[in-house]
Formats: structure tokens, C-alpha cells, sequence
């Protein structure tokens, strides 16, 4: 029996494994081909490549915003799973349940800050991910000084990615739970520009099978990083940038409703009336991106569509502008892992076809950089000065500023293209996305945020004062309710009723004519000619010069200004509001580059240019007028010679810039302003001056505003000068002088040296 | 003593031999620094397979209980180290880590021919029940470090050599209706979550597509991709990448199957049955009762062994981590695979006839 038993043994083992070469069989002969290919494809990955931006540059080609290569570390905070044949929201962070973030988010005012603060505390002690997240950073990030510096910073940023989520839609209501716990999948922006060897080692984590589920929640994206050498000179041209964020990318590939209805993208989106990012139909970002319903086990899951790998998008200035012609395009690219060495970490390499990401257009500015830091460096030194004088202190101590704003453009007249445009208080474009910094210049009084030569004074309205008016002058001169003969007498004082209209310090200007009220700025004479005009015409010829519509300039949120609607029609349109509209006073609220092109407008044969930043010489959307006046050449003649005595007349009555506009031996045109503002206890009084170089063939528009700086012929005539000085090269020698006086100790040939250099630059 | 002859039973020598020196050529593609390992570990096992080979298995029957009940004290003291990889299945000695679970297998094998061989009730149930105790009780310490693998060997090496030494088919059925039955408190109360995983995986892949299945596809992908010539030493995708996990133990017949082909692959697979049915021979035609019975035992848990190791990596059995005798690497399981052919052959060298049995005329027991 035994024998025949062990006979028997043999036999099931023998059946056995047959049993095992039949399935050997199988797989190796009979399905073999399917096994090659889906190894072959878990070899190889489809990887979004983030295209390059396009640089900004200057007119001489100098890099003003560029794009240097940095790795990303993206975070995904809960990912969906099968969960024994169910799907289930699971957190990617130990110990963040999405129920919890859920409740910290829902969470009104102070409720939210304290369930906040205990996630937070929650994740700094208890968490393994953070740990280990943070011991990867602090060796390998050189910036990183201790284990609890790394830890505060990724808590930091992981809390910063929960306060992103929103809670409500757009029309203000909380959204669904589910909405909200969705949102939690969606991949975002943890840490920017991490190092080379942190990206390694996070990725060597995740490429093992044992070790993967540590970092689910993280992403390491290869991506670019937005460098602005110049810093604060160019912050309000250049702009800054920032992420698509979730209703952009709604609008750009619609979205999936409550009802499971797809609402489609428009596929673009249009910011200040500019294309501000468009998808090609048919390509691959579009495949990218596009919301899709993936059936598994006979159901449907509505997935919202993905997201670009590391968009970055302009937020303001050129950036924002020109984003569609900046920006590059997406492209998938497909990687293959290999181990180029038996002993070294495995890589994924581009497998097969080289393709690469499309990179954006660099972009040419008209702005000349040398002169902008010229011009820059003036309207510090002139606001630094203006604000040590005494009289002054009392408004600034009031208004809370140390220093006071100021804004500086110069303009081609004939051209629009803007040379030089600064506005002080600037920003860092670098540091933007630094909360803390971001926060503390949000917070500053001085609004540095603001491009004041597209926005005017910020705070309240920003009236042109008399700057206004040379066109007040030549309407009524073009109209013919004046001639160059026709002369009023201003006695300091004009009443309607009881009510007083005052000339400047009620001075007793006399009889006049237009360029004489021009070079005193006496009020009473444009009082007599804006009457004489009336509101109607007065408001369309204003409207006509491009006060209250916006230039057209490229760059987003210019302010449109205001010009008083019932002037136009008439109705309950007083004579005292006509007086106020003829010296640019009440509710007319003028840009300075609105201001430029108006001037413009006068000395260049009436062409309406279009200011702009894009140094395009053949494009014609940029460089031709949008119109033009056909103005008298005498009447210009006389409105230029009333202003060429603003700065150039010496002898009394001197022209109300002549004291400190004046240039020897360079003639040039120009028109002070005083705007008023604010209500009888807290007037303010804007300083302007608005100017045309050089008189005979006029070339530049340079227009300054320093807000609450009182006199435009005290406070910014000098800004003006020593910026048309800079850019006309006078008095080089002076300059450099001036310059360094101090240094005269030094020795000789240093000193010769250094001057050598700054004539050079000059 | 010396009433054995020394006839070696080339038959098993020259199979173990092809296993092992394909295993070695494969580890070496898999990772070259265990198998020099292995080549130190091979020295030793060796000696273990001489040992085995001259000791007298008669001896060791002699003392089956003591041997049994050290080996037992081991199993449960090892219940009381630390775990590593999440099992308490290692005991700590300078120079390596010893698995007692391994050394259980000869310690049961000698027990049960012992136990099996002294008395002449195995046609009754009462006869069964010894067996099966003594078989039950190191199974479930085993289960409890956990060491599922190991532990699926126990049941089968009980089936077989209480079958083949005459036990009723019909009390067999019983046992194994109960053994069935036992499949629902260990569901309950022994298997851990992971394991109950690996076997919901194993039913449902595809739900079970990202943790529990990533190995069984991985080793699946591996072994089909292999196609019927395979991709040559060193040159298998899946191996060289590490994306087969475990490549240089329980999973290297992934790495064989997937370098090596169909043809390398059936070919280590007759070679362990020609391994498997020469040691059922030398049972056959063994002059001692419990010799026979050890013959069995070995010849049933190195193919048990083989089985599950392959039906798991074919993904035709639920994950258990078992190694493959022979070729995975690793010192314990090495040495005592090595140690039992050794006994097979020292049982072969005292054989009841050598052309055949119509030619035999001498005392066949039983």
C-alpha cells in the first residue's frame, strides 16, 4: 500500500506542476504580448512640460523680467481611492482627516482661527510627513537653518494651501460639502524653487513601491521661476505673476454642474478688455486640461479636469497684458524610467521623440532702462528733498507718510511711446509671493501696489487743476469764444452771488490775455473763457483731448478718470461748476498719462497717439492716432507761447515755473498745476506740472504728480527740469560735478575715472 | 552501524544540482551582492547537506521528541523578539538571523515518520489524532509571528505522510472538511488585515490595483513579458529597474521567468519535480519504516514549497511570503533545504534493491 501511495504522492505532484507550466504557458506564450506592452507602459510616463515664459526687455534689449529654472513642490492634500469596491476621499497628509479640514474651513471668524491653529499645532508635533518632509529640505535646502525652521515653513505652507480653498462660489454662497472636499484634490502650489537634490530625494521616495504612499500628497514639478533684475524700478511696468487659479480654469474648459451637464469653457479669458489667455481649439493643452468622464465598472466618474503643470500668468502690468503672447505652451512629453548605472538611482529620461514645451515671445519695451533709473533716481531725490522742508511736514504727519508719493511719465509726443514711468512708492515684484511681504505692502498708506501714472493720486479723487488749463485755452481759441486779442480783468476775487470764486491767492493779475493767464495761471481769465465756451462745448472738448475715457495704454485697471456728466447734457448745470470745470477743479479727475496725451495732442498737430509700452515700431494697433483735431496753427502758436512763458519768463510777473523750471539756454514748454481736494477741513492740494520739450520741435511729453505736494511750480517744476536735463544730456558736466562733490579728497586719477565712467553711462 | 551502503542517488544529486546552479546564475543577474552571499551561505549548507547525508537518520528519529520540543521552545520564545519587517519570525544569533519556523519543518518530518511508524493505527481516527496535534500546535505559533508561507507547508506534509503511511481516505476527507472548517476562526481571529488584503487582492486584482496587487503585477508583467525565450541574463526590464519587488527572494522565479523564458522556466520546474519524485523513489524503495516516511516528508514539503512559491508568483495562489528552495536567498532556509536532502540521500543509501522491484525478493516492510 505504501508503494502504491508514494506512487499516488508522485502523480498529484506531477499534476501540480503541469498544472503551474500550463500557467506558464499562458502567460508567457498565450497573453505574453499583453504583459510586454503594459510593462513597456509603466516604464514610461506622459509628463506635462511647462513652457518658458517670454522675457520682457527693454529698447536696448536688457532683460527685465526673465524665467530661470526651479523645482516646484506641488501638493495634493486628499486624493480619491477604492476603498473595497467603494470610492473614498482619503488624506494624502497622516494626520489631516479631509473631515476635519473641513470643519476648520466652514468655520466662522475666531472658530476658524483656533481649528486652524490646531491642525496647525497638530501637524508641527504629530505628524510624520512633515518630519520627514522637513529633515528632507533642512539637508538638502542651504537656506534652511534648523529642523524647526523647516518645519514651520512646510506647516506654513501646507496651512497656506487650506486658507486657499474656498468655501463659497462666486455669487457669495457657501458651496456644498462635497464641492469643498472635492476641492481638496486639486493639486496646488506647496513650495517654490526647492533644490535639486530635495527633488531627487523626493522622487527616488516615491518611485519605490514601499515607500510611495509616504509622499502621495506631493508632486515635484521641474517648472520656471520669475526673476525681475531691476526690482522696484520696474514693478508697475513689468507687473508681477501667479497661478491660474480654479475659476480661471473653469472659464478657460467649463466645468461639470450639480446635475452632471457639462457647461463649457469659453476657452479664453479677457481681462481689461486684453486677451489675457487663450486655448487653441484642437491642441494639446486643451486635451490637457478638459473635464472628461472616466467609466469604470459600468460607472461614471465626472473627473473636473487637470490642471497645467506650474501655469504661471501675469497678475498686473505687462505681465497681465501681454500674457497671451508671453506665455508658452504646454506640450505632453513622454519619459521612459531607465538606470543609466547598475548601482545609481533609477531616472526617467525623454523617451524617443525630443519635443519641447513651445516657449512664450520675449517681449520689447519703449522703456529705456538707464533713463528710467535716471528719472527714478530724480523723483527720490526731489520727494526726499520736498519732504524735508518744513512747511510740508504738517500735511505729511497728518496723511501718516514719511516720504511723499510721487510719479514721474515721459512720453513721445508724436509716437506714444513712453520712455520713463515711475511711481514711488514701488513694490519688489521678487518678493511678492512672500506673504509677509505681500501683507506689508498692502497695509502701507502709500499704496505701493499702485502704478500712479495710470491711477492718479489713489486716495480720492485726483483733479487736474490747472494743468487743464492749456485745453480749456485752446477750446476756447478753436471755438473762437476767445481770441488772441480778447483780455479780462481779473481783480483777485469773481462772484456769483454771494459765493466766491478766488483767483491763485486772490491776486490782482489785471487785464489779460490767454498766454498771460496762462503764465500767472490766473483763474479768472479761464473762469471768462470757460463761460463764454459754456459746459457743453467746454465738456466734449475735454472729452475730445481724452479726459475721462482711458488711453488705451497696455497696461490693466487704468483708471478711466471723470468728467461731469451734467455738463454734457446741461441739465442742473450751474455757472459756479462751469468756473470749477474751466480750471480743473470739482469733478473732473485726470491721469497724468491722460494729461500727456493731452499735450500731446496740442504740440503735435493734433494727433490723438496712443501711449504705449510694447516696442513695436510696425505695429499698427500701437503706433497710429486714434485721431486727430484740426487745429489752427496760430491758435496753437499761442497756447504754446502762454506756456513756453510758464517756464520762461524772468521778469515780473514771472511765469509760475520759472524760478525752478527754468533751463539756460534750453526752451521748453510747460503748465504748473495745483489740483484741490478733499473737503474744507482736509484739503489737500496735489502739485502737477505738465511739460513739452524741446519748444521748437517738440519731442518728449514728461508729465509729474506728487500728491498732496502743494504747488506744482514749487514742488515739481525742479523734477521736471532735471528729468528733461537727464534726457537731453545738458549739463552733463554740472551733474557730475555736483555729484561728487564730496569726493573731492579723493585722488586724482579715481576721481577721473569715475567721472569717466558716469560720462560714459551719460 | 554501518549496515547502510553508500549509494548516492544521482538522480536527486544531479537535479538539485541544475537548481541550484540556475538559481545562483539568476541571482547574480537579480543582485550581484546577494549572491555572493548566497556562495557563502552555499558553503554551509554544504556541510548541512554531508551532515545530513552521514548522520544516521535513525538517530535522529530516536530523538524526534526532544529535537521537537527544542525546536518548539525556540518557536515560542521567538514569539517574544522584536519584529522585523512586522513578523517575529527571526531569532537573533551573532553572524545571522535564524527562523525557527524552518527548522520546525525537519523537527515535524521526524516526529511524525516517528510517531507514524511506531504504531500501526493509522487506518483508525484514533491514530490520526497525535498526528495531528503535534502538527497543529506549531502551525498556529507559526500563523502567530505571522508566517502564513510557512505555515501552509504544515498541512499538506501531514496529509501526505499520513496518507502514505495507509491512513483511510475517508478519515482523511474528515480531516480536511475540518481543516476547512478551521479556515474560518483563523479568517477571524489569526490572519492579519494585510494578509486578508493579499487574498481579497488575489480574488479581485483589479480593485485592488495600487498596494495589495502591485507586486503580483509587477511579478505578472515580469514572467509575461518574458515571452518564450526571454530577455536575457541581466537584460529583464522589470528586474533591472527594481520595479519587481523582492526580486532576490520570494519573487526570483519572476526574474528567471522574465531573463530566461518559458524554456528556462519549465525547465526549473521539471528539474524540481524530477528532484521531488526521485526523492518519492528513494521513499519507495527505502528498508526502514521511518526512513520512508522522512523520504516523504522532505520529497512533500520542498514540492509544496515549490508549488506555492510559483502559484503565487504566477499569481495562481493568494500572496504568501514563501521562498523557493534552493535558489532564494537566505541562510535558514538554505541551510535546512540542504539538510533535508542530505537525509534523502543518507535514506537512499540503504536501499531494498537497485535494478527494480520485480527483481527484489528480500523483507519489504508492510
Amino acid at each position: 500500500m505504501f508503494r502504491r501511495r508514494t506512487v499516488i504522492l508522485g502523480f498529484i505532484f506531477a499534476v501540480g506542476f503541469f498544472l503551474l507550466i500550463g500557467r506558464l504557458w499562458y502567460l508567457q506564450v498565450y497573453t505574453s504580448e499583453y504583459y510586454k506592452k503594459m510593462g513597456e507602459r509603466r516604464l514610461h510616463r506622459l509628463r506635462p512640460i511647462p513652457p518658458s515664459r517670454g522675457s520682457i526687455l527693454d529698447r536696448r534689449g536688457r532683460v527685465l523680467a526673465g524665467d530661470t529654472a526651479s523645482f516646484d513642490l506641488w501638493m495634493q492634500l486628499a486624493s480619491y481611492k477604492k476603498i473595497a469596491g467603494k470610492r473614498k476621499l482619503i488624506s494624502n497628509i497622516d494626520v489631516l482627516t479631509p473631515e476635519s479640514v473641513y470643519e476648520a474651513l466652514v468655520a466662522a471668524g475666531t472658530q476658524r482661527e483656533i481649528k486652524l491653529n490646531l491642525l496647525k499645532k497638530n501637524l508641527l508635533e504629530h505628524s510624520d510627513f512633515v518630519e520627514e518632509l522637513s529633515q528632507i529640505l533642512l539637508k538638502n535646502d542651504a537656506e534652511i537653518s534648523s529642523i524647526e525652521n523647516s518645519k514651520e515653513r512646510v506647516v506654513n505652507s501646507i496651512i497656506g494651501i487650506l486658507s486657499q480653498i474656498s468655501v463659497k462660489s462666486k455669487s457669495g454662497i457657501y458651496k456644498s460639502q462635497r464641492d469643498i472636499m472635492h476641492s481638496f484634490t486639486d493639486p496646488r502650489v506647496m513650495l517654490n524653487d526647492i533644490s535639486l537634490k530635495s527633488y531627487q530625494e523626493i522622487e527616488q521616495i516615491q518611485l519605490n513601491p514601499y515607500t510611495k504612499d509616504k509622499f502621495e500628497a506631493l508632486n515635484v514639478r521641474g517648472g520656471y521661476k520669475r526673476i525681475y533684475p531691476y526690482g522696484e524700478l520696474m514693478a508697475h511696468i513689468t507687473g508681477y505673476t501667479g497661478n491660474l487659479i480654479n475659476s480661471e480654469y473653469q472659464q478657460l474648459r467649463g466645468y461639470w454642474d450639480d446635475n452632471h451637464e457639462l457647461v463649457p469653457g469659453d476657452n479664453k479669458i479677457v481681462k481689461s478688455g486684453h486677451l489675457f489667455f487663450e486655448i487653441e481649439p484642437g491642441s494639446e493643452e486643451e486635451e490637457m486640461i478638459k473635464p472628461r468622464i472616466r467609466r469604470s465598472e459600468g460607472k461614471d466618474y465626472y473627473l473636473s479636469g487637470g490642471t497645467f503643470s506650474n501655469e504661471t500668468v501675469g497678475r498686473s502690468g505687462i505681465e497681465q497684458w501681454y500674457n497671451q503672447e508671453l506665455r508658452g505652451r504646454h506640450v505632453w512629453r513622454v519619459e521612459k524610467l531607465v538606470k543609466p548605472n547598475p548601482d545609481g538611482p533609477r531616472l526617467f529620461i525623454n523617451a524617443g521623440m525630443r519635443k519641447d514645451a513651445i516657449n512664450g515671445k520675449n517681449l520689447k519695451l519703449t522703456i529705456d532702462v538707464d533713463f528710467q533709473q535716471k528719472v527714478s533716481n530724480i523723483l527720490n531725490d526731489e520727494l526726499k528733498k520736498l519732504s524735508r522742508e518744513p512747511k510740508h511736514r504738517k500735511v505729511l504727519n497728518r496723511l501718516g507718510y514719511d516720504e511723499f508719493p510721487g510719479v514721474v511719465v515721459v512720453m513721445n509726443v508724436h509716437n506714444g511711446e513712453i520712455y520713463a514711468m515711475v511711481s514711488t512708492p514701488s513694490y519688489d515684484p521678487n518678493k511678492i509671493h512672500d506673504p509677509d511681504y505681500y501683507k506689508s505692502i498692502i497695509d502701507d498708506k502709500k499704496f505701493p501696489l499702485y502704478n500712479r501714472a495710470i491711477y492718479g493720486v489713489v486716495k480720492g479723487a485726483s483733479p487736474a487743476g490747472s494743468t487743464i488749463k492749456p485745453l480749456v485755452g485752446m477750446a476756447a481759441l478753436e471755438e473762437g469764444a476767445i481770441t488772441a486779442n480778447t483780455h479780462y480783468i481779473c481783480e483777485g476775487v469773481e462772484y456769483i452771488g454771494d459765493k466766491e470764486y478766488v483767483c491763485m491767492n486772490r491776486a490782482h493779475h489785471g487785464s489779460m490775455d490767454v498766454t498771460d493767464a496762462l503764465k500767472v495761471s490766473c483763474n479768472v481769465f479761464f473762469y471768462h473763457a470757460g463761460q463764454a465756451l459754456g459746459g457743453k462745448r467746454l465738456s466734449s472738448w475735454l472729452r475730445d483731448f481724452g479726459l475721462g475715457s482711458v488711453t488705451g495704454i497696455d497696461l490693466p485697471r487704468e483708471r478711466v478718470g471723470h468728467l461731469p456728466e451734467n455738463a454734457f447734457t446741461g441739465i442742473r448745470w450751474s455757472l459756479g461748476e462751469n468756473y470749477h470745470l474751466s480750471i480743473g477743479q470739482g469733478a473732473v479727475d485726470v491721469t497724468p498719462i491722460q494729461l500727456a496725451v493731452a499735450y500731446s495732442t496740442i504740440v503735435n498737430g493734433g494727433y490723438k497717439v496712443v501711449p504705449h509700452l510694447k516696442y513695436d515700431p510696425s505695429d499698427p494697433t500701437l503706433n497710429y492716432p486714434k485721431g486727430r483735431f484740426k487745429f489752427s496753427d496760430k491758435n496753437v502758436n499761442l497756447i504754446k507761447n502762454g506756456m513756453w512763458k510758464v517756464v520762461q519768463t524772468g521778469e515780473y510777473p514771472r511765469g509760475t515755473a520759472f524760478r525752478l523750471g527754468m533751463i539756460e539756454g534750453f526752451e521748453y514748454i510747460g503748465k504748473t498745476g495745483s489740483a484741490e481736494a478733499g473737503r474744507r477741513k482736509n484739503r489737500v492740494t496735489h502739485a502737477s506740472f505738465a511739460a513739452i520739450a524741446p519748444y521748437d520741435e517738440p519731442e518728449i511729453a514728461v508729465v509729474a504728480l506728487i500728491p498732496y505736494g502743494d504747488h506744482g511750480g514749487a514742488s515739481c517744476a525742479r523734477l521736471v527740469k532735471r528729468v528733461i536735463k537727464a534726457y537731453f544730456h545738458l549739463d552733463e558736466f554740472q551733474e557730475i560735478n555736483t555729484d561728487h562733490e564730496i569726493h573731492q579728497d579723493k585722488e586724482w586719477d579715481e576721481y577721473e575715472s569715475e567721472s569717466d565712467s558716469n560720462g560714459a553711462l551719460g | 552501524m554501518n549496515d547502510r551502503g553508500w549509494k548516492i542517488d544521482w538522480v536527486v544529486v544531479i537535479s538539485t544540482a541544475i537548481v541550484v546552479g540556475i538559481g545562483l546564475y539568476y541571482l547574480k543577474s537579480a543582485d550581484e551582492e546577494y549572491y555572493y552571499k548566497q556562495l557563502n551561505w552555499l558553503l554551509v549548507s554544504a556541510v548541512a547537506l554531508a551532515a545530513g547525508f552521514i548522520i544516521d537518520f535513525r538517530i535522529l528519529i530516536r530523538h524526534s521528541f526532544v529535537i521537537y520540543i527544542g525546536v518548539f521552545v525556540f518557536l515560542v520564545g521567538v514569539l517574544f523578539t522584536s519584529p522585523i519587517n512586522g513578523a517575529r519570525s527571526w531569532i537573533r544569533l551573532p553572524g545571522f538571523n535564524m527562523q525557527p519556523s524552518e527548522l520546525m519543518k525537519i523537527a515535524l518530518i521526524l516526529l511524525l515518520a516517528k510517531i507514524l511508524s511506531s504504531h500501526e493505527k493509522q487506518a483508525t481516527v484514533r491514530g490520526l489524532i497525535m498526528p495531528f496535534i503535534v502538527t497543529v500546535i506549531p502551525l498556529g505559533l507559526i500563523l502567530k509571528q505571522p508566517d502564513l508561507g510557512t505555515g501552509m507547508l504544515f498541512p499538506p506534509l501531514l496529509v501526505a505522510m499520513v496518507f502514505s503511511s495507509g491512513a483511510r481516505i475517508l478519515h482523511l476527507a474528515v480531516v480536511a472538511v475540518a481543516g476547512l472548517c478551521g479556515v474560518a476562526p483563523m479568517w477571524l481571529f489569526i490572519m492579519k488585515e494585510y494578509q486578508k488584503n493579499r487574498i481579497r487582492a488575489f480574488l479581485n486584482p483589479e480593485l485592488y490595483s495600487a498596494r495589495e496587487a502591485w507586486q503580483l503585477i509587477q511579478s505578472l508583467i515580469a514572467i509575461g513579458s518574458g515571452g518564450i525565450y526571454g530577455m536575457g541574463w541581466g537584460q529583464g526590464s522589470q528586474t533591472s529597474l527594481d520595479l519587481l519587488s523582492e526580486k532576490h527572494t520570494d519573487f526570483i522565479f519572476g526574474v528567471i521567468a522574465e531573463e530566461g523564458g518559458f524554456y528556462v522556466a519549465t525547465g526549473l520546474l521539471v528539474a524540481y519535480l524530477v528532484l521531488i519524485l526521485g526523492g518519492l523513489h528513494i521513499a519507495r524503495y527505502a528498508s526502514d519504516p521511518s526512513g520512508k516516511l522522512v523520504a516523504v516528508g522532505i520529497s512533500t514539503i520542498i514540492g509544496a514549497q515549490v508549488l506555492e512559491n510559483v502559484g503565487v508568483v504566477t499569481a495562481s495562489l493568494p500572496t504568501t511570503g514563501i521562498t523557493l528552495p534552493l535558489i532564494s536567498y537566505g541562510g535558514s532556509s538554505m541551510i535546512v533545504t540542504f539538510f533535508m536532502i542530505g537525509l534523502l540521500l543518507g535514506i537512499g543509501r540503504s536501499r531494498v534493491f537497485i535494478m527494480g522491484p520485480e527483481k527484489f525478493t528480500g523483507v519489504v516492510p508492510k
